[in-house]
């Protein structure tokens, strides 16, 4: 087996581009011909995430894209985006403009009608509850690293529950000791799943009940 | 080993294939875009077709629905003039080093191997690829008037002096048909693959290699030319070796795709290509 259509070399590119671009209309025929109402084709666009920025948006179904040959323009279907032929990098970017706009109409109760049935259509082709996690502000913690392994750190939090980040979200933890108490901002996402962490501050150790006791402060009359 | 000062080589790649969680690719790939930016400035987005037609009344209609489309990344290093000359290109699934001709100035397989240790390394630790199923090398070569000018003029590509498949046919076919003077005729493509493994101590290592002539297309006043394509591959399903240890086996599918020239093209070709010592430091 070969994998030798796969590279994509420069100079192959170059004629793989050329045979399969949608023709592209004369003045003539663009002005005679009323612009069709129909695509000229829908493709299913390989890929299910589309982020931009820290905030992602996961897809139920990969979205299908309209094609539009005469007008040179193509729709992400559902989604009410219209975008150019070349723009095609332009698309996970478009896609979060228009949830985010919507989003924000839904919060203020400023839908119209029209908005409202769209808004509905493209909550239901994402993970709105994933969306809703990760969009979560930054919480207090206090917590104790456990262990570090090589590619992840174990921390358990001042409830007593211990969670497994990865080293790539949480590069300050790196500056504690094992058994060392730190607190920090962090973030949560779906199934209290550490989505970032930062501001980390190094907390002295609790002191055991006893100790506590004889701390207290007592009165010396 | 032997090496050329003036091969008709135009593109050097190397393709790296790894799994990807999808979610962290799109959430990692803005970060390495960043991390690209300084030496590759010039990004863009690739679309690539995968069109289906069906056949109605005898003619290829495309199909409404059932096409697919995939987005690929390219970020681009250009020259002074604004020539593009290196490109790192990544898909979900693997990522390609390509080398194009800088103002006439030969590329060198140094070349290609030093931005290879560099960047895959990065790219492997940035999507958490823990492991990658090879490599695939790829050069392409363009045999025209303006590369093999001693075998070639605008209308006609002497093959026979050229390639060692075609040197032996005219013999044969004037065997088959005696009364015959016999001249090649398009097309002119001709592919071939062979597998094999190579053995190193307790490793062993998988080798495919690929060669694959094809016609370029005619453009009017262009002479005409052909693509030779040769390509090592170490790549197998379901194969996973580490980063550093892919970086090695392009060292390999170099070999073995020099190798490969050297066996496609005739003596009197490779001596047109300015044949040099290895101590030197160009190459091919």
């Amino acid at each position: 087996m070969t994998f030798t259509a796969q590279i994509h070399t420069e100079t192959e590119t170059a004629s793989f581009s050329t045979s399969h671009t949608m023709p592209v209309p004369s003045e003539v025929v663009a002005t005679a011909q009323p612009f069709p109402e129909t695509p000229t084709a829908i493709a299913e666009l390989q890929q299910q995430f589309f982020g931009f920025g820290s905030m992602i948006l996961r897809l139920e179904q990969k979205p299908k894209i309209a094609v539009y040959a005469q007008k040179q323009r193509f729709e992400i279907v559902d989604w009410g985006i219209n975008l150019r032929f070349g723009d095609q990098g332009e698309i996970a970017r478009e896609m979060a403009r228009k949830f985010l706009a919507l989003f924000g109409k839904a919060e203020r109760d400023e839908l119209s009608d029209a908005e409202r049935s769209e808004w509905t259509r493209i909550v239901q082709s994402v993970d709105y509850q994933k969306f809703c996690a990760e969009r979560s502000p930054f919480r207090y913690m206090e917590g104790e690293l456990e262990k570090t392994q090589a590619r992840v750190f174990v921390v358990k939090w001042h409830d007593g529950s211990s969670v497994v980040i990865d080293r790539s979200t949480a590069p300050e933890l790196r500056v504690l000791n094992i058994r060392e108490r730190f607190s920090a901002l962090v973030k949560f996402g779906e199934g209290d799943k550490v989505m970032a962490l930062q501001s980390v501050s190094i907390l002295p150790p609790i002191r055991n009940a006893e100790e506590t006791w004889k701390s207290w402060p007592v009165r010396n009359s | 080993m032997i090496k050329y000062r003036k091969p008709p080589l135009v593109e050097r790649a190397v393709g790296v294939y790894a799994v990807i969680d999808e979610e962290k690719f799109q959430r990692r790939l803005q970060g390495w875009a960043d991390k690209l930016r300084q030496e590759f400035p010039h990004a863009e987005t690739v679309t690539e077709w995968e069109l289906k037609l069906t056949e109605k009344d005898g003619m290829p209609v495309m199909d409404e629905k059932g096409h697919k489309m995939t987005l690929r990344q390219r970020f681009w290093q250009t020259n002074e003039k604004g020539v593009r000359i290196r490109c790192i290109q990544l898909w979900r699934d693997r990522i390609s080093f390509n080398l194009l001709e800088n103002a006439g100035v030969q590329h060198r397989f140094e070349d290609l191997d030093q931005m290879t240790k560099q960047w895959l390394p990065k790219w492997a630790e940035e999507f958490d690829a823990t492991g990658v199923s090879g490599v695939n090398l790829e050069y392409v070569n363009i045999l025209s008037l303006q590369t093999v000018p001693l075998f070639a003029t605008v209308n006609s590509i002497n093959l026979n002096k050229l390639l060692t498949f075609y040197a032996a046919m005219p013999q044969q076919v004037q065997a088959i048909m005696p009364n015959l003077h016999p001249t090649v005729v398009p097309p002119y493509d001709f592919q071939v693959a062979i597998q094999g493994s190579v053995k190193a101590g307790s490793t062993e290592t998988p080798l495919t290699f690929h060669a694959k002539l094809v016609g370029e297309r005619k453009k009017t006043g262009v002479p005409i030319a052909l693509r030779l394509t040769l390509s090592a591959s170490t790549i197998q399903p379901k194969r996973l070796i580490p980063v550093l240890e892919a970086t090695k086996e392009l060292a390999l599918t170099h070999d073995c795709a020099v190798r490969g020239f050297e066996s496609l093209f005739t003596q009197e070709a490779r001596q047109s290509f300015e044949p040099y010592d290895v101590h030197s430091t160009n190459s091919y």
